[in-house]
């Protein structure tokens, strides 16, 4: 599925058609099946983002996030589709294809009983570095994760914050045009959060393209230029986030009331004078009005005469979890 | 170039987490350590070469003729035996001697019977030996029996000489002697293979074992690797599985050689200061290594084998330990084979670890060189081959994109 937004540029400017030499990454109606499963994991995802970008992957448990970063880290085949990174196809250039991309697993991948700075020795000469490159680019690992004197001590004695930054300084070795971050801040504190936060607007600025999954609405809200809305596999919704904000907020009512009754709701108050649009995802039923507040009164009396009462109320614009809720149906939460 | 750099990483990388878990790795040495000098002296007298004094012999008569009461009367005379008769003379009775001398509870077990079960036909003396017997000693054994058998032939030679009158007439010198018993040496006596000291066998055997054993924390790495996210890094590197796998391979080659070296070292000196045998390595150093290489070949090809099939390290664990003490009960590392019934003995060759066993015998106890190792050399290497080409391609399998 092609994004509903189409394709922006970052800065809520008109959607257009990148340039192939604008595209990191090209993700073309990309089909993924798990084996066993009956439905597929993602189901004809189409996604283009800019040299550059930083984009936030957004999706409830099961969306499809992290297996959309293992198709294209190339950790698992398409079951058809097509995944460019800088205009290259990993059957054609399987090993320069991997140099392209920095994956930042969800999991600490670091061995605990090695320091730091054997850590990065070994992760850079696996990417195939050595001699003065490798030495300058662990000296730039460990500059960027801050470990500074604790790079000698074993990571096993790190701090998770520290853990979370060398993590990110690993993948950040072979100093590839694309980063790929899956959850990099999952229990860590808003400090060491910060800190990551930081490099990621930096690397950003020098031109690196970064894919970024969270749960953390609020840290895609600050951190990401761009977002992508996965959901059961499919991308719902991709652009800026001001484009994507502009579209979910403005002049609304959202209604929430019993998951059984969401739907009658929806069909009772589609006739309501002033009410432009009425949508129904889950218990939340969300109204397009000219006034939501002189409105409200004939919607709730609408309700009422219904025998329907609303449990949830709330009027006006809405952030990235409340668009994030429209759009899903469902709220973002831990994986299991 | 670059795979160099990759290889040197991986080989880093395993031998860093090994030196830094030093209590396992001092498990991984001391443990055949302990259990060599443990074994080897606890069982010291039961594979001892010392000619126990006196040796015990039963002996059980089925024929109730002159010839057993006198050969055994020749035998009590004997300063070097001690002689128990065994009352009952059923075959139950039979069964009870020969498993006597099969556990080692006497020495020798003696069976005098009837060769066609007539009472003129001569007498059979079947011997039955202790297995964990030296050959040596098992050779006294016999030779005492013949003496003995002998000694009566020449009394009765005399008895005839005399009852002819010396006048060579009917019956006289013409006459041909028949023995008047013919000696039988049960199966696995006399004729079987020269047998180990106690630290021939138990030095081998726990090294042996304990190159087994690291198919456990071969696992159990992997699995760290996987449950870390360490693999799904590397899977998203450019990095083949070869060089993994050999970053795995080689690190625990070398420490099974530094583990057999202390076991071999600790059996030729560190025992002999204890009271225990010197271990008696044979002169074919050239085979000892070859032997070592293949059996640590067929012990890491079994361990990445485990490794590339169990997900958790509960598994590892039980699983690759259980494993590998079957693998040692069936083949000769727990309880020597020669001490084993025939059915278990036979069953002990499908044991990789029996093999292994074999090939260091046959440098140690045997004497032999690079010839005489080739057979179990070659059955640890096929099958080390073996193990080692399924966990590639299962490993290769695993990183390849799914």
């Amino acid at each position: 599925m092609t994004a509903d937004l189409g394709l922006t540029s970052p800065h809520d400017g008109p959607a257009r058609v990148l340039a192939a030499s604008e595209c990191a990454i090209d993700i073309d109606d990309v089909v993924a099946r798990y084996p066993r499963m009956d439905h597929p994991s993602i189901d004809h995802v189409t996604l283009k983002v800019r040299t550059g970008a930083l984009l936030g992957l957004l999706g409830p448990n099961g969306a499809g996030k992290t297996t959309l970063l293992s198709l294209l880290c190339a950790l698992m085949r398409p079951q058809s589709g097509a995944i460019r990174v800088q205009g290259m196809r990993f059957d054609d250039h399987p090993e320069a294809y991997k140099d392209l991309i920095g994956l930042v697993p969800q999991a600490l991948a670091l061995y605990p009983r090695l320091t730091g700075t054997e850590n990065l020795a070994v992760f850079g000469q696996m990417s195939g570095l050595s001699g003065r490159q490798l030495r300058a680019r662990m000296d730039f690992a460990i500059d960027f994760a801050g470990l500074n004197e604790m790079a000698q001590r074993r990571v096993e004695t790190y701090s998770g914050g520290l853990r979370r930054r060398l993590n990110l300084a690993t993948a950040l070795l072979p100093d590839p045009p694309v980063l790929v971050l899956d959850e990099p801040t999952v229990g860590i504190d808003p400090q060491s959060r910060h800190a990551i936060h930081e490099n990621l607007r930096q690397l950003s600025v020098e031109g690196k393209t970064i894919i970024y999954t969270s749960h953390y609405l609020d840290e895609i809200e600050q951190l990401c230029d761009d977002i992508a809305i996965l959901d059961r596999g499919r991308l719902i919704a991709q652009g800026s986030l001001g484009a994507l904000l502009a579209r979910f907020t403005g002049n609304r009512i959202d209604l929430r009331l019993e998951p059984q009754d969401a739907h009658r709701a929806a069909g009772v108050l589609s006739g309501e004078p002033g009410v432009q649009s009425v949508t129904a995802a889950g218990s939340l039923v969300t109204l397009a009005t000219d006034d939501p507040h002189r409105r409200l009164p004939a919607v709730l009396a609408a309700l009422e005469a219904a025998q329907l009462r609303p449990v949830g109320l709330s009027v006006g614009p809405r952030d990235l979890e409340q668009a994030f809720l429209s759009l899903t149906g469902t709220e973002l939460r831990d994986e299991p | 170039m670059r795979r160099l750099h990759q290889l040197r990483a991986a080989l880093t990388k395993e031998t860093l987490a090994l030196r830094r878990d030093v209590e396992a790795l001092l498990i991984l040495i001391a443990m055949p350590a302990v259990f060599v000098l443990i074994m080897s002296l606890a069982l010291q007298d039961t594979f001892a070469h010392k000619i126990p004094e006196p040796m015990r012999v039963v002996l059980l008569d089925q024929t109730h003729g002159a010839f057993a009461s006198q050969f055994a009367g020749i035998l009590r005379k004997n300063a070097s035996l001690r002689v128990s008769q065994e009352a009952a003379t059923g075959a139950v009775a039979r069964v009870r001697v020969r498993e006597a001398a099969r556990t080692g509870r006497v020495a020798f077990a003696i069976v005098v019977t009837r060769s066609r079960g007539t009472q003129s036909s001569p007498a059979r003396v079947i011997l039955y030996a202790n297995p964990a017997l030296p050959a040596q000693v098992r050779a006294l054994g016999v030779s005492l029996v013949r003496q003995a058998i002998a000694h009566l032939d020449v009394i009765r030679l005399v008895s005839r000489l005399r009852q002819a009158g010396l006048s060579g007439g009917p019956g006289g010198w013409n006459q041909r002697l028949q023995s008047s018993a013919r000696l039988v040496v049960a199966k696995g006596g006399l004729n079987g293979a020269p047998t180990p000291t106690s630290v021939q066998q138990n030095a081998p055997a726990w090294a042996l074992l304990a190159m087994f054993f690291l198919a456990v924390p071969l696992s159990v790495s992997l699995i760290k690797e996987r449950q870390q996210g360490v693999l799904l890094r590397l899977r998203a590197l450019p990095v083949p599985s070869w060089v993994l796998l050999a970053g795995k391979i080689i690190p625990y080659f070398v420490i099974n050689m530094i583990q057999l070296s202390v076991v071999l070292f600790e059996g030729r000196y560190v025992l002999p200061l204890l009271g225990g045998d010197a271990l008696d390595m044979g002169h074919a150093p050239g085979a000892l290594v070859l032997i070592a290489a293949a059996a640590n070949i067929a012990a890491i090809g079994y361990g990445l084998l485990v490794a590339t099939f169990v997900r958790t390290q509960e598994q590892a664990t039980s699983f690759g330990a259980v494993s590998v003490l079957i693998m040692g009960a069936i083949g000769g590392i727990l309880v020597p084979t020669m001490v084993m019934p025939a059915t278990m003995q036979r069953f002990a060759v499908v044991s990789p670890m029996s093999w292994g066993l074999d090939g260091f015998q046959a440098i140690f106890v045997r004497g032999e060189g690079v010839t005489g190792i080739l057979p179990d050399m070659w059955r640890l290497l096929v099958f080390g081959a073996v193990c080692l080409l399924v966990a590639a391609m299962r490993f290769r399998r695993e990183l390849r994109p799914q």
